[in-house]
């Protein structure tokens, strides 16, 4: 596919000039389409000290579909599902938003900026959208304490994360056959 | 591929020139070389004016010695203010932003971003996406040129030399519509074969007789690639294919697919996981209690009937028959239960006291309580309820029986409808439900009896005669309105093509026109606006429209068949720009716009030749190959030789065969005396009215074509020998095309001549295309020629 030479490139530019506080491994040398990314939370965000585990999987028709991103390591956040699945919703890389021309340098960075400013109003998890908009003590609170809970040490990406998470529904309904 | 994962390297290329070509300022890809020759080395920034024959706009002033330094200044702003985040790093100008593949012809939107070209069409083409990869401004037009750096609102209607309005390209020159075209041909998969299919399903036969290997099914359908970029599979490979997916770890082309998810109901397979859920959500039920308990996967049910078992088995199912009907009417507790048939059944089961007993047992108590409310309700659900009406509409005019309120209400909103006409005034005033028969109504039910008339006579009824119609007919004349609107909304209301549709259907009904003329004719004339689907749609209810049963089956078998030669192809892929899209300076010079009627079979047949350069830059993109020089070579000499390279399918005509040396001389005769009888042929095509449609789907030109030379098969018969399904007599073939296609050539040098006798070679071509396509074998062509260049890409 045509993806792959854009994957490389965007990797070798990542790896040349590495955007800051961000870490790419690929964690297979053999499958350039699906990288693990670390992500050191933005020191003014209330994250800041955490490590964060992100996967990236290119689609084969990548770049004319956007990668799929997900957090590996949970984090309490609006945005963000409160699961091991880590979808993340950031308008950029919604299918009707997503530009081909996009970088992936450019979507981790708007994903480290989630981490400063969550978008409450565009929110995964309604009930701690309310609680960041409402109660921003408490929020942060429980951040906090994920961070400590989740983000310390080193950062780890599910074994099969990947995979579960682009998936999708739908996959798993086999099991329901009865 | 592994020798994709080297983009670089050139081990393969024969060519001294397009070897070259494909390393740094890549804009070199076989073309440059090929055929407008000298220019091509000065363009740093690739601007290269240098097509050769068509429209010279060199105006733009990239001279052959412009400094690269120059004008990279020039277009980097262009992107940089924009896209500052996204902006290329520049090291590169000439490569591709979104594919980081070398730009062979820049694509220019109007807000000035430029991509490849091919990244632009697959856009376009397959993506359905008319916005600027880059800043997603929509753009109705891009312009497909070689200059780099002239804007976009610098070009004039002169320096456009073919227009193609379905996918939205301009051209500044035929060398590229050629080029661009040629991607959208139904291209064999196989690195090493050029081969150009007619549709899906020639093309599947291809692949199975020629090359011994299938190609996904679901991935034909749904993969947004362009043909030859689909995989070859053995049986064994599909399989895997399927289940697991074919990622080859390590490659450069791996592309981390899993397999085709499997509905484990039905055993089928989707493409990917957002198909098999489409399709969950449409043929499956899902528990939203189970869904709600655990989020992690969605709980699905064969059918509703299995939903309910298991709303019964796990839940709190309330079973009052309403609720039932209405489905879903499920709880997670009991006591959610409760609440729900206290509130919304507690009144009409009796007192309150009698339902808050009944609530509180369990399933037994609940049947009876079903029964008890049952009963009075009648029917399980709506068909019963509803099963009178049937009963009731038969009812004898002549019979005295009362007429039930809808219809008596119909009646007198016809009869004020038709207030003017001479019926008898609309019946006494508010019937009422008492069933009022005023005498008026009788008589108009009589009258209507008594009607008889033809419902193709219809056309001469006013509405106002509307009550005088018996049910049947008056049914009869809603379904024709219906199609008539259903017709006009597809076809954006446009009062021509209104007509136009109208004519076709008289045409069919009077015997003029058969079915699949009929079909054909639609899909043209619906190709722009409507998607399969709903012409589908419109064909199922013309069918039914048609009194002559006959008629109407016709029309649906021919429908369907058109299905099945076309497949989903429409959904997935884009249509060729046939006559309908293509307009423009073509004409006049280079002759393509002739050539775009048969374009699709020309070209496909001659792919031989055109394709050797061409297709090795389609295929070049995702697949190594291997190259002939040959190919190039007769090219570079044929152009030469031609000064005017400008059409695709000209210069394809020129050089039918381009691979091998062999050739099965006899046939060549014969082709060529096809040929110069077969102009007529394309002509023949547009007029029955295939034109666009036609050209695009591939099959109906194929029967229209035969159609109208029924002489021609004396001549086919040599090819089918010639051609078999070996790669060896395949080539064979084509090295007496080429031969064919020199002396073509010569012509072509001519000047005015050579756009006549390409195009004429052309439709012989394209005769003998089609006859192999009748006969099931499609020659493969040789041509490894151009394929190195694939290689490149990787």
């Amino acid at each position: 596919m045509s993806s792959s030479k854009r994957i490389t490139k965007e990797l070798n530019d990542c790896l040349t000039s590495p955007p800051p506080s961000i870490t790419i491994t690929l964690p297979s040398e053999s499958n350039i389409s699906l990288w693990h990314i670390t992500l050191t939370a933005p020191p003014e965000s209330i994250y800041s000290g955490g490590k964060f585990g992100l996967i990236v999987q290119f689609p084969p028709e990548y770049p004319f579909k956007p990668p799929t991103i997900t957090f590996a390591t949970r984090i309490y956040h609006p945005n963000i599902t409160n699961e091991t699945n880590g979808s993340i919703c950031l308008s950029l890389l919604k299918t009707d938003n997503w530009k081909p021309s996009t970088k992936i340098v450019t979507v981790l960075e708007a994903i480290r900026q989630l981490l400063v400013e969550p978008q409450p109003d565009d929110p995964l998890e309604t009930r701690i959208a309310e609680q960041y908009k409402n109660e921003r003590k408490e929020f942060e609170k429980e951040a906090r304490a994920y961070v400590g809970r989740y983000a310390k040490g080193p950062v780890q990406f599910g074994t099969e994360a990947g995979a579960a998470t682009t998936g999708g529904e739908g996959q798993q309904q086999q099991q329901q056959v009865s | 591929m592994a020798d994709g994962a080297a983009p670089t390297g050139d081990n393969q290329a024969p060519s001294g020139p397009r070897g070259d070509g494909n390393r740094g300022r890549g804009r070199g890809r076989g073309g440059r070389g090929r055929g407008r020759g000298d220019h091509s080395r000065g363009r740093g920034r690739g601007g290269g004016g240098g097509r050769g024959g068509g429209a010279g706009h060199h105006r733009s002033g990239n001279t052959a010695t412009t400094d690269p330094a120059s004008q990279e200044p020039k277009k980097a702003p262009n992107f940089k203010k924009t896209e500052a985040l996204d902006g290329q790093a520049d090291d590169n100008a000439e490569t591709c932003f979104i594919c980081a593949n070398p730009i062979t012809h820049f694509s220019v939107a109007p807000c000035n971003h430029t991509t490849c070209h091919i990244c632009s069409l697959r856009l376009r083409a397959l993506y359905k996406s008319k916005d600027c990869p880059h800043c997603r401004t929509s753009s109705p037009y891009v312009i497909f040129t070689d200059d780099g750096t002239k804007r976009f609102e610098d070009y004039t209607a002169k320096d456009i030399t073919s227009t193609d309005d379905n996918i939205g390209i301009k051209y500044a020159g035929e060398e590229i519509v050629g080029d661009t075209i040629l991607l959208l041909r139904f291209n064999c998969p196989d690195s090493e074969c050029d081969f150009a299919g007619l549709g899906w399903q020639d093309l599947h036969q291809h692949v199975r007789n020629v090359h011994h290997m299938k190609m996904c099914d679901l991935c034909t359908r749904n993969k947004k690639v362009f043909t030859h970029e689909h995989e070859l599979f053995a049986d064994k490979q599909l399989t895997e294919h399927m289940r697991h997916g074919d990622d080859k770890p390590g490659a450069a082309d791996q592309t981390g697919f899993r397999g085709h998810p499997l509905c484990g109901f039905c055993g089928a397979r989707f493409y990917d996981s957002d198909k098999l859920y489409e399709h969950c959500r449409n043929k499956h039920e899902r528990c939203f209690l189970c869904d709600r308990r655990d989020s992690r996967q969605p709980h699905y049910f064969l059918d509703y009937d299995a939903l309910e078992q298991h709303f019964k088995k796990d839940h709190f199912l309330c079973n009052d028959r309403e609720c039932l009907e209405k489905k879903f009417v499920v709880f997670e507790s009991e006591m959610d239960l409760k609440a729900h048939q206290l509130s919304e059944h507690g009144g009409s089961v009796g007192s309150g006291r009698d339902a808050r007993r009944v609530d509180m047992s369990n399933f037994d108590l609940r049947q009876r309580y079903e029964q008890e409310r049952g009963a009075p309700r009648g029917g399980r659900n709506q068909e019963r309820r509803r099963a009178p009406d049937p009963a009731n509409e038969p009812i004898p005019a002549s019979s005295a029986q009362p007429l039930r309120r809808d219809e008596i209400a119909f009646q007198r909103q016809m009869a004020i409808q038709s207030g003017a006409a001479n019926r008898a005034p609309p019946p006494g005033p508010a019937p009422g439900p008492s069933r009022p028969p005023p005498p008026a109504i009788t008589a108009s039910r009589a009258a209507a009896a008594a009607t008889t008339a033809p419902i193709d006579a219809m056309e001469n009824l006013s509405i106002t005669d509307w009550s005088s119609l018996t049910q049947e007919q008056r049914a009869s004349l809603a379904r024709h309105n219906a199609v008539v609107e259903r017709a006009s909304n597809l076809l954006g209301n446009n009062e021509n093509k209104i007509a136009t549709f109208r004519q076709y259907i008289s045409n069919y009904n009077r015997g003029s026109m058969n079915p699949t003329q009929l079909i054909d004719a639609f899909a043209s004339l619906f190709a722009d606006t409507s998607s399969d689907t709903a012409l589908g749609t419109l064909v199922r209810e013309v069918a039914e429209l048609f009194e002559d049963k006959k008629k109407g089956e016709g029309l649906r078998a021919a429908w369907q068949n058109r299905r099945a030669r076309t497949q989903d192809r429409e959904e997935e892929y884009p249509s060729l720009p046939g006559l309908g899209g293509m307009h423009g300076a073509t004409t006049s010079t280079t002759g393509w716009a002739t050539a775009a009627a048969p374009t699709r079979v020309t070209l496909h047949n001659n792919g031989a030749a055109a394709n050797s350069n061409r297709v090795l830059k389609l295929k070049n993109s995702t697949r190594r190959g291997s190259v002939g020089n040959a190919s190039v070579m007769s090219f570079a000499s044929a152009s030469s030789g031609g000064g005017g390279r400008g059409v695709a399918a000209s210069s394809a005509a020129a050089f039918p065969a381009l691979p091998s040396a062999s050739r099965p001389a006899p046939a060549q005769p014969s082709w060529t005396a096809g040929g110069s009888s077969a102009p007529p042929a394309p002509k023949t095509t547009t007029a029955s009215h295939v034109g666009t449609g036609a050209v695009k789907r591939g099959p109906p030109p194929q029967t229209n074509s035969s159609d109208a030379f029924p002489a021609l098969p004396a001549a086919p018969k040599p090819k089918t020998t010639i051609f078999g399904y070996g790669r060896g007599v395949v080539r064979r073939d084509f090295g007496v095309s080429r031969d064919t296609g020199f002396s073509w050539g010569g012509g072509g040098g001519g000047g005015g001549a050579a756009s006549g006798s390409g195009n004429a070679g052309g439709a012989g071509e394209e005769v003998q295309q089609q006859q192999d396509g009748g006969q099931g074998g499609q020659g493969g062509k040789g041509k490894k020629g151009k394929k190195q260049v694939l290689a490149h890409w990787g």
